[in-house]
Order: C-alpha cells, then structure tokens, then sequence
C-alpha cells in the first residue's frame, strides 16, 4: 500500500492579541482549529474557503513557517514540529512554497538567474559550473525561454512571474508544493496556464501539491480531493467517492453558487427573455 | 441636443512621445441606467481608458479624440471644472479598497466629505445621510460603524465603503474598474448584486471594467471586448457570450471552461503583442487558430455581424466553427454557419 507522504495530525494555531491592552492569549479565537488529513505522492490536494477561514493558516503550518500551537506535521515519518530551527533547515528544501502575490515575492534586484541559482546553491543541490544549465533546464520546465534568466522580475507579467516562482520553488526540488491562491490575482485565461503546468509539473515530477483558493470550481477541476474551509475548521473533504455536485455543507453549496460562471448567466438570460438592453 | 450618459469617441492615447500607442480609435457608448462590461486582459487598454472618462490621464500621455459626459466634453475641462463633474458627474471605484482610503478618516466622516465638498449642508445632515448611504450598500449597524476606521473592515466591507463614497454625491455614471478582483468569491457575488441593483433602482449608468467575462456576463447589458488596444468585439452581452464573432472572444469564453472531462483547462496560446510592436493588421492574428493570409493583409475594420453586434475580424463567419469550449478548429460542421 502506499503510505502518505504527508499526514497532518490535529495542527491548530491561535494568534494572541499583543501589547498593554490584549486579553488573556487563552480566550483568542484560534485561526485554526485542530485540523488533520493526509497527502498522498503524486496527489493534488485543494483547500478551498473565503478570506479568514484559516486556509492561509493551516498552508504555513505545514511549512512550517509558524509553529502550530498544537498537533504534528509528520513527513516521511518524522515530526517537522518537534524539530529545532537548525534540524527545521535542512528539511524546508523537502516542501516549497508559492505565494499569491507574484509581485511581492521576487526580489526585484536580482535577476531571474541568480534568484533560481541562490536556492540551488543555499541548498548545495548543484555545482557552480552546472548551475547555468540547471536554470535553463528549470526555466524550460516552466516555458520560459531561457535568456529569461538575464531579465529583473520588472521585465515579466504577473503570470510569467508567477511561473518563475514556481521555477524557484522546483530549484529546491521539492516533494511537496504548496500553492497559496497562486492563480488569484491573474486574468482568466492566464489562470489556466498556469493550472495547466502545474498539473505537468504533477505529472512530470510526481510531485505532491496543496492548492489553496477561492474558486471552488477551478479548485475542483485540478484536484480530485478537495478540502473546504469555514472560520478556521475543516468542514467537508469533497472529492473521491463524494463528487462536488453532492456536497453536503452549505457552506460548500454556497461556494459553489457564489462563482460567476458563463452557463449560470445564459440560464439567468434565457429565463427572462427581453431583457431590457437600455 | 445634448448626447446624455458617457460617450468615447476616437479616442487614442500613445506614450513615449507618441511611439507607442496604447488605445487606437476607441469608441464606446454607456447610455444613462445602461450596464456596459469592458473586458480585456492586463495591458489592453482597459483601465487606461476608464480613467480617460474622469479626466485622469498621465501627464506624459497624448491624447487624441472626444470623451463627452452628457454633452459636457471632458478633455477640455479645467481642473476646477473636472473636480466638479468627479463625484457628482461621474465617480469611480478602484481594485484596492484599501489603498484608496484615508486610513487616518473614520469611514462616516470620510463619505460626509464626499457630501459636503459638492453641496453645502450642515455636518449634522451631512452625516445623517453617511448613516443612510453606509445602510443602503449593505454595511449591518451603520451608526456604530460609522465611527471605525478604514483598517477596522473587511476587504469585501471597504469595497462597500468605496462604493458609498462613490454614490455620495449622486453621480450619474459609476466606473468601476477591477471592483472585486482582489475579494474571494463569496465577497464578489454580494458586491456585484449591489452594483446591479444599484444601477437599477438609480438609474445611473454603470461601466464595469474586468478581465473576467463572468463577471462582467452576470451584471451587464452590453459588453464591450478589448485586446492590445482596441475594441475588438461589442454587442448584447447575449450576442457577445453566446454567438461571439471574435476568436479572441471565444478565447476568453474557453478559458472560463472547468469541465472535468478535459485533461488541460484551455487557454489562448501565447500572449499579447507588447506597446509599440502592435502589428497594422489583425493585432490577434498570431494567437487565432483560424489565422489566414487576409488577416495580415492590414488594418482590420469593426464589421456588423448582427443587430447592434460588431466584430474586428475579417473571418466572422468561420468563427461558429470554432469551438466554444475548447477554443480548437471544430471539424466537419463548416456547413452550419450560413
């Protein structure tokens, strides 16, 4: 059978209210409730929820970019969390992440090329005569050409940088990817560009992939498990046995509902036929 | 007789000392109580030219052509004239809520600001109408959350802010250019339903610029397509959605397609031609599927392809043949289309 490469077990965070005039930490409404599911290799897993549902939460716990406050992220059978900050380091190569803003999350002074060498370096996962051929090898992965590796971040549209986000995440040669809202502040038709790679990349690396977002019907296009999110408690997992038509929640009915779709708008259209044009 | 609501007539606007143009011969027409959608991609022009519409233009920009607000001309305004006409002539709302507040300002003094810098009324009254105006867009319990502060709402809430600022002095046209782009979805649909009946029960004219054809499908009446500068498509957003006569249209249509019997989720190949390298012909031609020699013959005129519904395209009637869903050549069905 194959194991999980990755179970979550009961992870929850709270964020105490700081300074002179904050509460007692222990009456903090937690950002993330006690949480737990697994992903399998090779898996597209999403998690889906509105702004505030704790989505974003429970994607940095896993990645260990805030400490949950209980549970275990268990990796290759070892606890990420019971680890220290210097043992943590040399497993952050192992689960990489991409950010919704593809704007803030390049460095604008360095050029392409050296963004994607540092993390192959920092990491030691290639030597500096190779490094150039890695990058356009990586580069190509993600179709870019590769004399963008010449080219500052300002040089690129937002879903060609956000593809270089995803090069960078692939320098580390990660097992698990996580995937923040990466399509969220992208025009439609380049969403699905970018969607389209990564279910490559899925398919090429037998990569592992969390996709976090709002759009539940983009969500459940790429991804046959889908976890959904409400006030910072998972609700439902649709997907599987149970397709996203038959959601119980409604929570999850009203997701669905609240994405403006063409076919929606045709029957809104037809069931009023004049429509009054001026 | 004056022409009422927002009329854009040949308007064109190049930077870079006029080498790279960025809207070409734009006409656009958004009758008073009419819905029109402008959609495009990053980079077609589309916001550029609604900020046009209020007069807010880069200095460096040259511009040419005619932009009337019920009759008024507004490239012609003074500045004073120009503030007058903004709020209560024409207002707009931006993407980013937050940035486009005083973050300093309690939100019901902020739109009694509004109120009180196009009519003189006292701060009393002023403010009472704040309460009511926080009321009709929505926000539960105005007249305790008049007294918070920009930081203390919501993203979707500070869109609703927005939006009562906007109607503060009673405008006669609203643009709203990306109004729900940074919200989640569930923020959108109640935010895109007020704007609707806003409009509606106002009978102020509403030009929603968006990327998404969804959403400009769900709440307006007319829809105007925009690619590397030009309209390209415009018609009854029926017309538009359902019989498109652009391949760039029905582009946009297939990449709102999620059906889980496709492998990839289409999209148009390739992207679009940078300022200054915007070939005389079909601008589109080198992503079409159904490019011929003709398309790259020269400039491609807006055509009549039904009642009130034009296209640039000079391959109209072999559009039908394209597929909607998958935005692939059909095979074998040329002989549908007439």
């Amino acid at each position: 059978m194959v194991e999980p490469i990755l179970r979550v077990e009961g992870v929850s965070k709270s964020y105490a209210r700081r300074g002179l005039l904050a509460r007692d930490a222990t009456t903090a409404r937690p950002a993330l409730s006690p949480a737990s599911f697994e992903l399998m290799p090779g898996e597209i897993l999403g998690i889906v929820g509105e702004s505030g549902s704790g989505k974003t939460t429970l994607a940095r716990c896993i990645a260990l970019l805030e400490r949950p406050d209980t549970g275990r992220v268990m990796f290759r059978g070892e606890d990420l969390v019971a680890l220290n900050e210097r043992e943590l380091r040399k497993r952050r190569r192992a689960i990489q992440t991409v950010f919704q803003d593809p704007y803030a999350s390049l460095n604008p002074r360095l050029k392409v090329g050296d963004a994607l060498a540092e993390v192959m370096l920092v990491h030691r996962l290639a030597e500096r005569r190779h490094v150039r051929g890695r990058v356009a090898e990586l580069l190509d992965q993600v179709g870019l050409p590769s004399r963008a590796a010449h080219d500052y971040p300002a040089a690129f549209s937002g879903g060609q940088r956000q593809r270089i986000c995803i090069a960078r995440a692939l320098a580390a040669q990660p097992d698990i990817l996580i995937a923040d809202e990466p399509v969220s502040s992208l025009d439609v038709s380049v969403q699905a560009q970018v969607v389209n790679l990564l279910l490559d990349l899925r398919d090429r690396l037998q990569l592992s992939v969390i996709f976090i977002g709002h759009d539940l019907h983009l969500i459940d296009f790429l991804a046959p498990r889908v976890i959904v999110m409400l006030a910072g408690e998972i609700v439902e997992t649709v997907g599987g046995d149970v397709p996203i038509t038959d959601a119980r929640h409604p929570y999850t009915r009203a997701l669905m509902d609240a994405v403006p779709s063409l076919e929606k708008v045709a029957a809104r259209q037809s069931s009023t036929p004049e429509s009054p044009s001026r | 007789m004056t022409e009422l609501g927002l009329n854009i007539e040949n308007l064109s606007i190049a930077f870079d000392r006029g080498r790279k143009e960025a809207i070409s011969g734009l006409d656009l027409k958004v009758l008073p109580s009419q819905a029109l959608g402008l959609v495009g991609e990053s980079g077609s022009g589309k916001s550029l030219a609604s900020r046009a519409a209020l007069g807010l233009l880069p200095r460096k920009a040259r511009v040419t052509g005619r932009i009337t607000l019920d009759g008024q001309s507004v490239l012609e305004l003074s500045p004073a004239q120009l503030r007058r006409i903004r709020g209560s002539g024409i207002a707009m709302i931006f993407q980013d809520p937050m940035s486009s507040l005083n973050p300093v300002v309690r939100v019901g003094e902020a739109i009694a600001q509004v109120i009180r810098s196009h009519e003189s009324v006292a701060q009393g009254v002023a403010l009472e109408r704040a309460v009511a105006l926080m009321a009709r867009v929505g926000i539960r319990d105005p007249e305790t959350r008049m007294r918070s502060f920009p930081h203390e709402f919501s993203g979707g809430m500070r869109q609703r802010i927005m939006i009562a600022m906007a109607l503060a002095a009673r405008p006669r046209m609203l643009l709203a250019d990306e109004p729900t782009t940074a919200l989640d979805v569930i923020v959108q649909d109640g935010i895109l339903k007020l704007l609707d009946q806003l409009r509606r029960d106002e009978g102020m004219g509403l030009l929603l610029v968006s990327h998404d054809l969804a959403v400009v499908g769900s709440v307006c009446d007319r829809i105007a397509v925009m690619y590397a500068g030009q309209i390209v498509e415009e018609g009854p957003a029926m017309d538009v959605l359902m019989r498109s006569r652009m391949p760039y249209t029905v582009g946009l249509h297939a990449s709102t397609q999620r059906s889980k019997t496709l492998k990839r989720l289409p999209s148009i190949p390739g992207a679009p031609p940078p300022l200054g390298e915007r070939p005389a012909s079909c601008r589109f031609a080198a992503r079409c599927p159904l490019v011929a020699p003709q398309c790259l013959a020269g400039p491609v005129p807006l055509v009549s392809v039904g009642s009130d519904h034009m296209a640039r395209c000079v391959r109209t009637a072999e559009v039908a043949n394209l597929d909607r869903a998958t935005f692939t050549v059909r095979e074998r069905e040329a002989a549908h289309n007439g």
